[in-house]
């Protein structure tokens, strides 16, 4: 058997809450540096799998599989394709960087990372499992851990937040696991295996019924517009590192379950179906563009933000063809990183000014640049600028979608060029213009408040300028499902 | 020799005996051995029942089934029996009554044996009242409050609900039994199914199913026979709480097996929608009620509610993974019900409290403990990895394969609301001030139990598979009968 690196990779931070576990809580640093240590075990695997998948074969690589629960099909059974090794790589990369920028956190420190350490292991699981039962496992893994990370380590409202983000996921999950389970039976198949549910047959209502359940289901998670609510409310009541962790990898888990289970099961339903699910998508972009112009929290802004970019990833699934596939997947991995790199950035802010109005803000350019210059980096990611990796993700999208849907394809346009309206103004409204007094004290990020936010930084630029190697990843995983659901190649 | 099938039956009865008797000779500091003594019988007792695990035969012309299904439930009830008494190694104060104590659950754990073997609806009847009986006196004979020293009037009152329903369900259900006995013209329950092959139209039988489907819902707390459930599991010592919540609610599910499914599964159309209704009003009622509880157990009983509604989802399938999801079910809830009992009785052994705010702070008074409950109620939550997520993915699979799909829709919104109020424990437990920072002692034979417990539901949790085999086993050579 070849060497489990799946497994190591969704283990290695299972292994560091059980290490944690048993370190004292008074000694702080061993317990951050092994949080850090295994997470960085999972980013060296993660890299691993994306270097050293082979890009000519395709198909399901790493494949691990051991029986389970034999009697109704279920089995511990691992494999990425191209669509799931940049979803690992970016779960490796937000992880360890969320790790990175929580070594100030003092309250809890132990508890802290345990549950931090946790949420990473659910996603882990998600992106990697062939089985539908493992895969809804990771899915729910993380409800307490994030219940924790807010309610006890959050800010502001934020038991109100912890419930409401708890609560509204669980609402989802519950879809989930119907669509999950009436696939087991109706298919006939007597397995949990995707693979296998996949090639079954399915009569064309029950597909665009199930569809249905899934993708709301999901759509929960991946912020589908109207079941997005928990979204803001909950990252602005979480720390730092949760935020990166909600908006950078649980999002794209719903979305990821859009696309491997919702339309790889079931394509038929996908394609009667997605018509309406991309009208949604344009709400996404265009209402939570405006919403996030008029919000004056840091966090609500960038929480806004993701609404909005969320809908590009939806939209890309939505046209069901090659290349709005493969955009709404590096859309996903884009996104991301940049979000991560936003939250990093406004938690640095605040935690020396301990305010998040952007009103009372200004000027800390002078004081901040390294600060300054990730966020307006950040900033041009997320507005689609040329040499970032999201134009080359909002470049694709908009590509696949006018080939299937003209007239929404030019509302979308313009509803993310609102992205530059209030990206640019929370730039100039908090970095530039004059530095009122009380912030003329603040440091910019020490050198090891760095390397996180050089990891995000530079992971935006290396895929803008070179977005083949992820693209060559993708494109194998994207052409797979848009060839099953009929969508054709552009 | 068949008869041996019968040794743990005798060996808890004998033990029962001894217990009772050397509770009166013994001196007073030697009473503590009668909990080991009544434990040493108990593993013997299941140590026998495991060598009999593919027997299968009748015994005394189908009188008493030694069959996969009794042994399964026996040695559940053995084990249960088993955590109950070494949790209760520090109930009982009064010294006159530790032998009785005692001697009580070992005998109701006996009725529990027999009601899984019956075959017979008199041997039934008499198991049944071989397993309430004990329980009333166990549920009434509260010991005072030691902080006051009062009476504790609670547990009076839940003792007297507790035997006037009880009394009354048992009516009822005899009641029942004796229209199925005129119709069909006997009590073994195999030829009541042989006779009864075709639809069911006579009124008197549609009653007397009722009936009977009455008497058995009540042990289970089925809605709406659950109204002593709240007020029984608060009164009485948590012990027996416990004891309740998971051995008493599988007796009732065994009785439903033995002689409802037994009797009627011929006609089973029928009353499939019916037990479908049922457990989807159960699991409402049970969840929608925990919601608004601010005391540890009254919401651990409306919990358990609504779980026997979950476990009864498997009924209403009664496919073979069905049965095999509520034997399962009833596993994985028994493991986490325990483990939250446990915790509690520690809790308001150290505190004399059991209001949910009390808890506020707990990671930081006991952090074990903390971690034990939270592990059990997350477990009841359904949530991965642990037990609960095991047995609720199984048994809704199962409703799923078999097209029940009201009942699997209804069932996952409980779930979901189910989270809320299990939730509540924990945001108290970690993220609240405790109004004291004095730790919270765990006694070391608490502490074993706990570990215990909550291993085996994150276990179970991790790897179902062992468990799952032997209920699904027990589930075929049930169904093969009809």
């Amino acid at each position: 058997m070849a060497f489990p690196i799946l497994s190591v990779i969704i283990l290695a931070p299972l292994a560091g809450v059980l290490a944690i576990a048993v370190i004292p809580k008074q000694r702080l640093l061993a317990i951050r540096s092994t949080a850090a240590a295994a997470t960085f075990v999972s980013l060296v695997g993660s890299v691993l799998i994306c270097v050293l998948y082979n890009r000519v074969a395709g198909g399901m690589q790493f494949v691990e599989k051991l029986p389970w629960i034999k009697s109704i099909g279920i089995s511990y059974s691992l494999g990425v394709d191209g669509i799931s090794c940049p979803m690992v790589l970016l779960t490796g990369i937000v992880i360890f960087t969320g790790v990175l920028v929580s070594w100030s956190i003092n309250e809890r420190v132990k508890q802290f990372f345990i549950n931090l350490l946790l949420l990473s292991v659910g996603a882990f699981g998600v992106f990697c499992s062939r089985n539908l039962f493992f895969f809804f496992l990771f899915y729910e893994i993380a409800v307490l851990p994030m219940f924790l990370l807010i309610s006890v380590w959050g800010s502001g409202d934020k038991y109100y937040g912890a419930y409401k983000l708890t609560l509204q996921k669980i609402g989802g999950s519950v879809l989930v696991f119907i669509g999950i389970l009436v696939l087991y039976a109706v298919s006939g198949q007597n397995t949990f295996d995707i693979a296998a549910l996949s090639r079954a047959d399915y009569l064309i209502s029950v597909q665009k019924i199930l569809f249905l359940v899934l993708c709301f289901g999901f759509g929960v998670l991946a912020l589908l517009w109207p079941l997005h609510t928990w979204a803001p409310i909950g990252h602005a009541a979480a720390p730092t590192a949760a935020s990166m962790f909600l908006a950078g990898v649980s999002m794209k888990m719903g979305a990821y379950g859009i696309l491997r289970v919702a339309i790889g099961i079931l394509p038929e339903g996908a394609k009667a179906m997605m018509p309406y699910i991309a009208v949604l998508a344009i709400i996404n972009i265009v209402y939570g563009a405006i919403v996030a112009m008029a919000q004056t929290d840091f966090k609500y802004i960038v929480g806004y933000s993701s609404v909005s970019h969320m809908g590009l990833v939806i939209l890309g699934l939505a046209t069901l063809n090659w290349v709005g596939i493969s955009g709404a997947v590096f859309q996903m991995f884009s996104h991301g990183v940049m979000t991560a790199a936003l939250f990093a950035l406004v938690g640095l802010v605040y935690g020396q000014t301990h305010t998040r109005d952007i009103r009372e803000l200004g000027g800390l350019a002078t004081k901040l640049p390294i600060i300054t210059g990730v966020f307006v980096l950040a900033g041009l990611t997320s507005l689609g600028l040329p040499g970032t990796s999201g134009f080359v993700a909002e470049f694709l999208v908009f590509m696949g979608a006018f080939k299937a849907y003209k007239v929404i394809t030019v509302l979308a346009i313009i509803g993310s060029a609102l992205t530059a309206v209030y990206v640019l103004r929370v730039v100039r409204r908090v970095f530039f213009g004059p530095i009122s007094k009380k912030w003329e004290n603040l440091d910019d990020a020490t050198a090891f408040e760095m390397i996180p936010l050089l990891i995000l930084a530079g992971a935006q630029i290396f895929f803008g300028i070179h977005p083949g190697a992820l693209i060559s990843l993708i494109n194998l995983g994207a052409k797979a499902v848009a060839v099953k659901a009929g969508g054709g190649l552009l | 020799m068949r008869m041996t099938a019968l040794i743990p039956e005798a060996i808890i009865f004998i033990t029962a005996l001894l217990v009772l008797l050397l509770g009166v000779l013994l001196e007073e500091k030697q009473k503590t051995y009668l909990s080991f003594l009544s434990a040493v019988g108990i593993v013997f007792a299941v140590a026998v029942e495991i060598l009999l695990k593919n027997a299968s035969f009748p015994l005394y012309n189908d009188i008493l089934l030694i069959d996969p299904l009794s042994v399964f439930f026996k040695v559940f009830f053995l084990v249960v029996a088993l955590f109950i008494i070494v949790i209760s190694y520090e109930l009982v104060e009064d010294p006159d009554y530790v032998g009785e104590y005692f001697a009580l659950i070992l005998f109701s754990t006996l009725g529990m044996m027999i009601i899984s073997s019956c075959g017979e609806l008199i041997t039934m009847y008499v198991g049944l009242g071989l397993v309430s009986l004990p329980l009333y006196a166990l549920v009434t004979r509260s010991p005072v409050i030691k902080s006051t020293g009062d009476e504790n009037y609670k547990g009076k009152e839940a003792g007297t609900k507790y035997i006037i329903l009880g009394m009354l369900s048992t009516a009822v259900l005899l009641y029942g039994l004796t229209i199925l006995y005129g119709l069909t013209g006997t009590l073994v329950v195999k030829e009541i199914y042989h006779n009864l092959t075709g639809p069911i139209t006579h009124p008197a039988l549609i009653l007397s199913f009722a009936f009977v489907l009455m008497g058995f819902g009540f042990k289970i707390g089925m809605v709406p026979f659950h109204t002593w459930v709240p007020d029984t599991y608060e009164g009485a010592p948590t012990q027996i709480s416990a004891f309740l919540s998971v051995a008493s609610k599988a007796a009732g599910f065994v009785l439903l097996l033995r002689v409802f499914v037994g009797a009627l599964a011929g006609s089973r159309v029928y009353w499939i929608p019916l037990v479908e209704i049922l457990a989807i009003l159960t699991m409402f009622l049970g969840n929608l009620a925990a919601l608004s509880q601010n005391n540890i157990k009254r919401l651990l009983a409306y919990s358990s509610i609504a779980h026997g509604g979950y476990a009864l989802v498997g009924i209403a399938v009664l496919s073979e993974m069905g049965i095999s999801g509520t034997l399962f079910y009833l596993i994985a809830y028994g493991c986490a019900s325990l483990c939250a009992f446990t915790a509690v009785i520690v809790f308001s052994n150290a505190t004399g409290s059991d209001e949910i705010k009390d808890y506020a702070g707990l990671y930081k008074r006991a952090p074990f403990l903390a971690l034990a409950l939270t592990i059990s109620l997350l477990s009841l939550a359904g949530i991965p990895v642990f037990a609960g997520f095991a047995g609720k993915f199984y048994i809704f699979a199962s409703a799923a394969y078999g097209q029940l799909y009201t009942l699997l829709v209804c069932a996952l919104i409980n779930g979901a609301i189910s989270l809320y109020y299990y939730l509540r424990i924990v945001k108290e437990m970690y993220t609240s001030k405790p109004s004291t920072e004095e730790i919270i002692p765990i006694p070391p034979i608490f502490k074993v139990v706990l570990w215990i417990e909550s291993m085996a539901v994150v276990l179970i949790g991790i790897y179902p598979w062992i468990f799952i085999r032997i209920t699904q086993d027990v589930a075929r050579s049930f169904l093969a009968g009809f």
